[in-house]
């Protein structure tokens, strides 16, 4: 009777051993030897930018699958902005010198034009400071016309993908501020970038000329 | 009996033990090497100069990820094929050294780095196999370590050694990997082969005008108060910052490939 308890436990703690075992060594390596494992997992894993509804341009920005938050808390994809054209800036709130002259920038061209095709865009490269809550008091402050205005907060990843495809370069400084490029873009309804406006303080009869055209 | 049941519970825990400790051996997985950190200067610091940026450990591939690794990532992902690839994720010279969708053909040696890669391409990439590209902070890292020395950057050799390698003219079938010395950390072909992409290349805030060319313009970029460099006889690393500063995502050149990075378990081990 004892000798059978004996061989019980043995062969349990053994069998134990073995599941522990498999655990381990399944979820430590990520070898060769589990890359075909690991490719069945992660078919259903989306990535960068999976494929959106097929009539997007083959340049459309709006096929990025980055997700984010206008300033009233709402998820939001960018190809839910199809439709208008919009005028867009990447900016961070606490920004003090270049920020407020790109949207001061956009509100000249706002002032501009009459036709009501267009609509003003500001994304924020900040996530970490640029909460929802934070960019509504920053268009309050500035006075933003929120029928015309959107302000777009994503995380680190969905901003680095912008970034990238409009050529835009920033930084993280030590001190928590951005360096950053300063464009203006002018994106048409399915979302190419139609025009970029580089610097600051320039004449944007050039925007105004390429919104002509479209 | 009860010194038996004790002695099995022992030896269940002493197989316990074994079993993680080999668990532990595992890592860093396997064609990674374990980058133990440290502390990179940036070649254009901060607003203030002497900025040192810490860089915590991670693993980065021994190896470019080559042709044969690429085609199976394509095979299992049809839309990152020549014929399938929008033109916002790769430009029109993506993997143009492949005879075709599915074949490698003669100019594109299965064991040899793949390029004419996209930001975009080596991302997706990166993360269909659970990794990441490395910063550029993490890719300077491991490339300014000779192959004695974690930081050969004060080694007039090892410099001169990656500006030779810079001045050669690409050859038209890139050479396979491996066949060089790794470096301090075990990683090969970092210098000698092909340019790497980094997850921030972004980050290189040098415009492409020439006017530009001798400092950051205020106006193009805001921040960028401070333009002196940190280490100035450090050539190949003005090349590079060069280099990334004229990349767009979208960008394919025939010497420009990538290799993955991946963080360390968020256990610690």
């Amino acid at each position: 009777m004892k000798k059978a308890l004996i061989i019980s436990i043995s062969f349990s703690s053994i069998l134990l051993a073995g599941v522990i075992y498999f655990i381990i060594s399944e979820n430590g390596s990520a070898g060769i030897n589990t890359v075909q494992a690991k490719q069945i997992l992660s078919e259903k894993k989306s990535c960068c930018a999976e494929e959106t509804s097929g009539d997007a341009s083959e340049n459309s920005i709006y096929q990025l699958e980055s997700n984010w938050k206008t300033e009233t808390g709402k998820k939001i994809m960018l190809g839910e902005l199809k439709g208008k054209k919009q005028i867009m800036a990447m900016v961070f709130t606490s920004c003090t010198y270049a920020c407020p002259l790109i949207i001061n920038d956009m509100k000249k061209i706002e002032s501009q034009i009459k036709r009501n095709d267009v609509n003003f865009l500001l994304i924020s490269i900040d996530p970490k400071r640029d909460t929802p809550e934070t960019l509504m008091q920053y268009a309050r402050n500035n006075k933003l016309d929120m029928k015309r205005w959107r302000l777009l907060t994503g995380d680190e990843n969905s901003i680095s993908e912008l970034a990238a495809v409009l050529g835009f370069k920033y930084k993280k400084e030590q001190d928590g501020s951005f360096s950053h490029s300063n464009i203006i873009n002018v994106l048409n309804e399915t979302g190419e970038v139609a025009y970029q406006h580089f610097g600051l303080n320039q004449d944007v009869q050039d925007v105004l000329d390429e919104l002509k055209k479209l | 009996m009860k010194r038996t049941t004790k002695n099995i519970l022992l030896l269940l825990l002493f197989c316990i033990n074994v079993l993680y400790s080999q668990s532990d051996k595992i890592n860093p997985p396997n064609e990674m090497a374990m980058i133990s950190g440290g502390l990179y200067t940036p070649l254009y610091g901060d607003k203030n100069n002497d900025v040192k940026i810490k860089v915590a450990p991670f693993y980065i591939d021994k190896y470019p990820v080559t042709n044969a690794q690429f085609l199976e990532f394509v095979k299992a992902n049809p839309r990152w094929q020549k014929s399938n690839v929008k033109k916002l994720f790769a430009d029109k010279n993506y993997l143009s050294q492949w005879k075709n969708d599915l074949e490698l053909g003669k100019n594109a040696l299965p064991n040899s780095p793949v390029t004419n890669i996209s930001w975009f391409a080596a991302k997706a990439y990166s993360e269909y196999y659970g990794k990441r590209l490395p910063s550029v902070s993490e890719w300077e890292l491991v490339a300014k370590s000779s192959l004695t020395l974690a930081d050969g950057s004060k080694d007039p050799n090892f410099i001169k050694q990656i500006l030779e390698w810079y001045s050669r003219p690409m050859q038209e079938v890139i050479p396979a990997i491996g066949k060089r010395g790794k470096n301090y950390w075990g990683v090969y072909d970092i210098h000698g082969l092909v340019w790497e992409w980094t997850s921030d290349f972004f980050s290189s805030l040098v415009t492409g005008e020439s006017r530009g060319d001798s400092g950051l313009e205020r106006n193009l970029f805001c921040g960028s108060g401070s333009v002196n460099a940190s280490d100035f006889k450090n050539y190949p690393a003005f090349m590079r910052f060069a280099f990334r500063s004229s990349l767009k995502a979208n960008y394919t050149t025939n010497n420009l490939g990538f290799r993955c990075a991946k963080d360390l378990n968020k256990k610690g081990n």
